[in-house]
């Protein structure tokens, strides 16, 4: 039988690292007083983590084993996506990004209307119904954030 | 009767109201679920009383799981997930022209199925608060792992998938400041990490971003679910098949509250459950899937009374029963209220509210679900695309106004991302997010009881109420080796 790498390989190795990588940070933390370390703030990620590394290490074999894992090679998890809709999906998060570093420099309202802009833009909203949505869900967030529930969103240089 | 009066002042009614009218709205447009709904308006909570947040929520849970039916008749298109077994009979009955006929009994048997499922909580939940009080830290410990190993079993597809994003929930809940040695873990010198993972962002995050990054492949597809038609309620003959189904109503309704009441089973299992019993015990049960009164009644009834089971298990032990109770269980200890068995006696006015609420909000969902269903058509006028605009500016915004603070808003992305690659591996979400609930109960009351015990397990496994709890996480694992196993040799005998 030959076997493939498949995505549950993939999530049984990031299980093993995510556990291993926890155990490195633990080794660091300060040791417990009672028996077997039991009150020392490692013991339950410890535990977390080699129950983590378990599970990963089955997922391997089950990569290996299982009828069904074969069929889902890597390329499954990009199944059904388009080289366009990946490509808006990495600006709409990279756009979020970008807000969260800038909002607080630039003011909330500037950075909100650039931002919804973009992500609308993004969905395919065409350049009128772009700009009504962009104002209309910014008059909402005024009235319901800043002034019903009176919540200090950052007014940064611009406003 | 204080606590119900009470409930009626406008500071209470009119958010409640609006989150209702917001259900609805959200509820109906396929591709946002109840839980997102809620999660949009779970930041909103904050700055309104207690009872008014609670309100706010158990409203927007009782409409968006309804109005999630409203699609699923007219469109085949399904809400929300607790709506999919809707689909079945109700949209035949569409195609046979009885929509109209469907969606009345829809709206009648959820609020009935509501009222079923609150009038089941009212009775049991505080029975059961006095039987909590037995509990230790070592049942207690065993409650946790268990309400979060049933999410993980319950949840569809795969088992250790389940278990994997269960064991990364309680991982993420450790980070912060330990509450047993004041030592700040995995915080790096931050002072935010030391804080701790909010878990409102994590679940705007997993719920809201990740599923409108999920929406930009499915854009094109859901722009063919288009609907132009008039609907007329009906009530002629609406109230003659009620009363012939009424035992059915209330088969659907007690086993939609039951579902509801284990942990990680929501009101979309127990749609499903009510049907498939349904049809089993029908006289007609050849007509199920064909469009028969029967099919729209057990599943709608179901799923609304299983918000009621929900509150059982988060009310009397603190144990979430899906996620919008566990989004509600962080909201009341946002407010300073720890729900347990003591809340029974401590905030008797608190949960008397809460119960009158439930009641009264069945009424209210027949109003506006009535308006909903009227105002249908203009729902699907909505452009989709406009529709997840907003969910991500809202999720942003209400995510920063919790603690004024942008680390959140940086936890809902990453959290956003992580949560459309989960899905798209087929990693449930909901065992992350009952994690980082309960993973701080579970390892406060193992430690406190290993510390007890100095470092002994045998506490947690020789106390009656521990043993039988233990048993019943071991039985729901080994339930399918061993029923396979059975069945292998039954058939070898035979």
């Amino acid at each position: 039988m030959k076997w493939t790498f498949n995505q549950e390989h993939i999530i049984g190795i990031l299980c093993i690292a995510i556990g291993t990588t926890v155990l490195i940070l633990t080794k660091s933390f300060p040791g417990g007083t009672a028996a077997a370390e039991i009150s020392g703030p490692a013991f339950f990620p410890n535990v977390l983590s080699y129950g983590l590394i378990i599970l990963g290490i089955y997922q391997i074999l089950s990569g290996f084993f299982s009828p069904k894992a074969q069929t889902h090679s890597i390329s499954t998890i990009w199944k059904g996506m388009r080289s366009k809709e990946f490509l808006n999906l990495v600006i709409i998060c990279v756009a979020l990004l970008i807000y969260i570093l800038t909002v607080k420099k630039v003011g909330f309202y500037a950075t909100s209307a650039l931002f919804l802009g973009v992500v609308l833009w993004r969905l395919g909203v065409k350049f009128r119904n772009n700009l009504i949505s962009t104002l209309v869900f910014l008059a909402v967030i005024y009235l319901v954030f800043s002034k019903i529930f009176a919540v200090t969103l950052p007014s940064g240089i611009l406003f | 009767m204080q606590a119900f009066f009470s409930i009626f002042q406008l500071h209470v009614l009119i958010p409640w109201l609006l989150a209702m009218a917001l259900g609805i709205f959200v509820g109906g447009i396929p591709g946002l679920t109840a839980t997102m709904a809620v999660a949009l308006i779970v930041p909103l909570t904050y700055h309104v009383e207690a009872i008014a947040g609670i309100a706010m929520i158990i409203g927007v849970s009782f409409t968006s799981i309804f109005a999630g039916d409203i699609p699923a008749t007219f469109l085949r298109v399904p809400g929300t997930p607790a709506s999919g077994a809707a689909v079945l009979d109700g949209y035949q009955m569409h195609l046979k022209g009885q929509g109209s006929l469907a969606i009345t009994l829809d709206l009648i048997c959820s609020a009935i199925g509501g009222l079923v499922g609150i009038l089941i909580l009212i009775f049991v939940a505080p029975a059961l608060s006095r039987f909590a009080l037995k509990f230790t830290h070592f049942e207690y410990f065993w409650l946790g792992v268990l309400g979060l190993s049933m999410s993980a079993v319950i949840s569809r597809g795969s088992r250790i998938k389940g278990l994997i994003s269960m064991v990364l929930g309680v991982l993420v809940s450790t980070i912060g400041i330990d509450i047993t040695t004041g030592y700040p873990r995995f915080a790096f010198g931050n002072i935010q990490l030391m804080e701790g993972i909010e878990f409102i962002p994590v679940m705007i995050g997993l719920f809201g971003i990740s599923e409108v990054l999920r929406s930009i492949f499915t854009m094109e597809d859901m722009a063919g679910a288009v609907f132009d038609e008039k609907i007329k309620l009906t009530s002629r003959s609406v109230g003659k098949v009620i009363n012939e189904n009424k035992l059915l109503i209330t088969q659907s309704s007690v086993v939609g509250t039951l579902i509801g009441a284990l942990p990680g089973a929501g009101a979309d299992v127990a749609a499903w459950v009510a049907y498939g019993l349904a049809k089993r015990t029908s006289k007609n049960s050849d007509q199920f899937g064909a469009g028969c009164v029967e099919g729209v009644i057990a599943p709608t009834s179901a799923n609304n009374a299983a918000i009621g089971g929900t509150w059982i298990p988060a009310l009397v032990f603190g144990i979430p029963g899906d996620t919008i109770t566990a989004i509600v269980l962080g909201a009341m200890m946002m407010y300073g209220l720890k729900p347990g068995p003591l809340v029974f006696e401590g905030e008797r006015l608190l949960v008397n509210q809460i119960f009158s609420v439930g009641l009264v909000s069945q009424l209210f969902l027949l109003i506006l679900g009535y308006i909903g269903i009227k105002s249908f058509t203009w729902f699907f006028r909505f452009p989709r695309n406009i529709v997840f605009g907003g969910i991500l500016i809202f999720s942003v915004v209400g995510s920063f106004a919790i603690r004024n603070n942008l680390f959140d808003v940086g936890v809902v992305l990453i959290f956003g991302i992580l949560g459309f690659v989960m899905e798209r591996s087929e990693i449930p979400l909901a065992p992350l997010i009952l994690g980082l609930i309960l993973g701080p109960m579970i390892e406060e009351n193992l430690r406190i009881g290993l510390i007890k015990t100095s470092g002994s397990f045998a506490a947690f496994v020789t106390r009656p109420i521990s043993v039988s709890l233990a048993t019943i996480l071991v039985v729901m694992f080994l339930w399918d080796p061993i029923k396979s196993l059975v069945l292998k040799l039954v058939k070898r005998h035979s």
